[in-house]
């Protein structure tokens, strides 16, 4: 794309003002990563932006055309970090698809309960950090500290904290116990306290709601014609989740639980606190899941000894072409991927969510104030890692 | 009037708010207690799964190359030449400014001799101490030396201590290890 020109706005023949152009990013706080908006701004106004990428870029979808497909699976990871756990599931599922491979019970239903703990993980950053973003310091580290419980409690199966590797295709890694189920719980318990600490610090407060209601609102046919996917596109009133539309693992099909939307509490339908209210219900959501899913755990094992194999020798599934997608904190995470035959994939596509989301942020801005691009920015909640992959 | 009372509705409403929030906040500061590590003086346990730098059992070792060949990224070089059933080591070793900690190598190994041990403090101020050779490698924190020399580590042995059962049973502690090592592979 070309940079922006900047265009002098005669208003007057004698008197005249030249746009200004401001860079917001790439080393800016509340661009999330690397982000760099390149900004026209008359006075305090934005009057036109374009969002600049690939700062981040680091071929990830080529480097899945050189190894294997197993190998590819903590590439995944390398995405959305804030979400390993869900860009492994669709990792997984993806090769699954094209192996036809079965996976067993016990695996399903604990990829579910890792799913949606890094889901509230993930969201928990969402949520701190546009209080920061914001202005407000605190939030941020209440929720450090319960994503800290979830990253320990996910430690303990995976071997890291971050990168988990954890889901991989045919199932998982390695078992749990049952003291890490009662863990789980023991945390389910002690994140919905935390949960309503939160609204009182943060969502609730007038302030908050000032900054954020009525600002970058997404209408319900724009979130459509972007296709943006999440809480951004739940944020609009869309009531679409592939976890209930297309359900992906057999237990979602069986646990029972809410699709949080926007309502327009506080204005306008499909702005930034609509936005981040659906993302702290569907905290409270992923809790009902995760119980649910800890009540149901069957037995047996994560992964088929046949599956097993995999390691040694590499996989090498027939000619064809799948596309499979997920639910990801930040929408719908696909994965393209054209084999031929070979232990590597000859194409490998991600649909990254978080990229689609942000093309629709040269829409949002012209018309606002600098402050609310970083309030528009944040609530769209992108991770650079993944928009440039 | 209308906006006038509006205006000040919404300055008495922004103080509530932030007051109800402070008083979360205060709460914490007065009842709960600090959650912070003063790293480096005290750790957080890493758990036995952990995705540490590796270790190889040297004299188990075969020189097949299947973990090298499972790397992703391959860092791992081996080179070792053959006397009959005797091998000459030159090297094994492993690149960690590449390695991406996936534990892809540990599964595909048939005599079970390479692991991953808790070690995870490996800045160095230089690109060539990255290279770790694990035939020389010494680094090892002392419950995983433990558990490779078959002496209990120290959660075990408090463990048998409270237990009163004196560590005699041998059996059930090399199992212990064992599983420690094997991490579930
Ligand atoms: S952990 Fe992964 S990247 Fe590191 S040496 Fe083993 S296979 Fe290679
Ligand atoms: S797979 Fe095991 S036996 Fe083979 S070279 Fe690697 S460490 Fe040695």
């Amino acid at each position: 794309m070309e940079a922006l020109e900047m265009y002098t706005v005669d208003d007057r023949d004698d008197v005249y003002t030249e746009e200004l152009k401001l860079n917001l990013g790439p080393q800016h706080p509340s661009t999330h990563g690397v982000l760099r908006v390149e900004l026209a701004m008359d006075g305090e106004i934005i009057t036109r932006s374009r969002a600049d990428i690939g700062y981040l870029h680091r071929c990830a979808e080529k480097i899945g055309e050189n190894v294997s497909y197993l190998q590819f699976n903590p590439y995944t990871d390398r995405m959305d970090y804030l979400a390993s756990m869900n860009n492994n599931l669709a990792w997984s599922l993806t090769v699954e698809k094209l192996m036809g491979t079965e996976v067993p019970e016990r695996a399903q239903w604990l990829r579910m309960i890792c799913a949606e703990m890094n889901r509230i993980a993930s969201h928990l950053i969402a949520f701190g950090t546009y209080g920061i973003d914001i202005g407000a310091n605190t939030p941020f580290f209440y929720a450090f500290r319960e994503r800290e419980s979830i990253m320990t409690l996910l430690e303990r199966p995976s071997g890291t904290r971050m990168l988990y590797n954890y889901i991989q295709p045919g199932g998982l890694r390695r078992d749990v116990d049952d003291t890490w189920v009662a863990d789980v719980l023991a945390f389910c318990d002690d994140f919905e306290k935390r949960w309503a600490e939160y609204n009182t610090v943060l969502s609730h407060n007038r302030i908050f709601i000032g900054r954020t209601a009525n600002i970058g609102v997404i209408p319900k046919d724009m979130a459509l014609d972007y296709g943006l996917t999440g809480p951004v596109l739940r944020g609009s009133g869309v009531k679409w989740d592939l976890r209930r539309d297309v359900p992906y693992l057999k237990p979602y099909d069986e646990v029972d639980f809410d699709i949080p939307v926007g309502e327009g509490t506080h204005g306008s339908l499909g702005d930034c606190w609509d936005r981040y209210w659906v993302r702290m219900r569907e905290m409270m959501e992923s809790i009902r899941i995760i119980r649910q899913g800890c009540a149901a755990l069957p037995g047996g094992e994560v992964m088929t000894k046949k599956q097993k194999s995999m390691y040694k020798t590499p996989i090498k599934p027939e000619k064809q072409n799948v596309y499979m997608r997920c639910e990801n904190p930040r929408g719908e995470l696909g994965f393209f991927v054209a084999a031929e035959g070979g232990t590597s994939p000859v194409r490998v596509h991600a649909r990254a969510p978080s990229f689609c989301n942000l093309s629709v942020l040269d829409a949002l801005l012209p018309g606002t104030m600098l402050g609310d691009a970083v309030a528009v920015i944040g609530s769209l909640d992108i991770v650079l890692g993944e928009v440039d992959r | 009037m209308g906006s006038i009372r509006d205006y000040f509705g919404n300055i008495t409403s922004a103080l509530g708010t932030t007051a109800k929030g402070m008083s979360v906040t205060l709460r914490h500061f007065t009842s709960e207690p600090p959650i912070t590590v003063m790293y480096p003086h005290e750790t957080k346990p890493v758990p036995p799964t952990y995705r540490g730098m590796h270790i190889l059992e040297q004299e188990k070792c075969i020189d097949c190359h299947l973990c090298a060949k499972a790397c992703p990224v391959d860092c791992i070089e081996i080179e070792a030449e053959h006397h009959g059933r005797k091998l000459e080591w030159e090297k094994f070793s492993i690149d960690y400014k590449k390695c991406i900690f996936c534990e892809f190598c540990i599964p595909p190994c048939p005599v079970d001799c390479i692991h991953m041990t808790s070690e995870y403090e490996m800045a160095t101020d230089s690109n060539d101490d990255m290279v770790e050779d694990l035939l020389t490698w010494t680094g090892l924190r002392p419950e995983d030396q433990a558990a490779l020399d078959g002496k209990p580590t120290a959660v075990q042995a408090k463990k048998q201590q409270e237990s009163k059962k004196g560590g005699a049973d041998k059996a059930a502690q090399i199992a212990a290890i064992k599983a420690r090592l094997k991490k579930g592979s």
